[in-house]
């Protein structure tokens, strides 16, 4: 007997709603060059960035508006094509490592950024911040 | 406290430090890698312990603290640092 498929949830800023693949390509697709610097990088070049919880993308979306206007959350399945990780050092990111394709399957929802001031909820480390 | 490199134009982050110097230790390495048009899509954000983030630099502002570094090298001002990445 089998039950549902366990997935893990990320948020991404994004461009378009819905998203399309050119949202979920990573800096190797884009045919941006390889970073100078260490083997972690070379492997980040290879994936997406995405955060944990969607109060995470938001804060970095309003911060740096050229990531997207929009965040798409995008259910992994912890078994299949899509791998992740966690990358970098600021909280909550990670990267994800599947073909462009498949990520915009899964995703699930996407909403606004928005523009408004961001709250002291959402600003500190007490929220629904994860990872 | 970390500082994080991230390509605009991609989405993605590129790089993450410890601390500022190495931060714009790497801008300064990928402009010469890479040139100077590489660096405007780039932004340097700042997130301290509380994950409270703050921009400190992006585009032609990064590039100018990169351009600022290579000449305070070049003038012996300063040295390359050793990069601490994640």
């Amino acid at each position: 007997m089998s039950g549902p498929i366990p997935t893990c949830s990320f948020s991404r800023l994004v461009h378009s709603d819905p998203p399309g693949e050119q949202d979920f390509r990573s800096d190797e697709a884009c045919g941006e060059p390889l970073p100078v610097g260490d083997a972690a990088r070379d492997r980040r070049w290879q994936g997406v960035s995405v955060f944990s919880t969607e109060a995470q993308a938001r804060k970095l979306g309003r911060l740096v508006p050229r990531l997207g206007r929009f965040i798409a959350e995008v259910a992994v399945p912890h078994e299949g094509d899509i791998t992740f990780a966690r990358t970098g050092r600021s909280r909550g990111h990670f990267t994800l490592w599947g073909h462009p394709g498949e990520l915009v399957r899964r995703v699930t929802r996407v909403v606004l950024v928005g523009t408004d001031d961001v709250p002291e909820s959402e600003r500190s480390a007490t929220d629904e911040d994860r990872g | 406290m970390s500082y994080e490199v991230w390509n605009t134009g991609s989405g993605n982050l590129i790089a993450a430090f410890e601390s500022e110097v190495e931060a714009v230790a790497f801008a300064e390495a990928s402009m010469r890698e890479h040139g100077a048009a590489y660096l405007e899509q780039l932004a340097l954000v700042q997130e301290d312990r509380d994950g409270r983030l703050e921009m400190v630099a992006e585009g032609s502002a990064l590039l100018a603290c990169a351009v600022a570094r290579r000449d305070a090298v070049l003038s012996g001002a300063g040295s390359p640092t050793g990069a601490t990445s994640a």
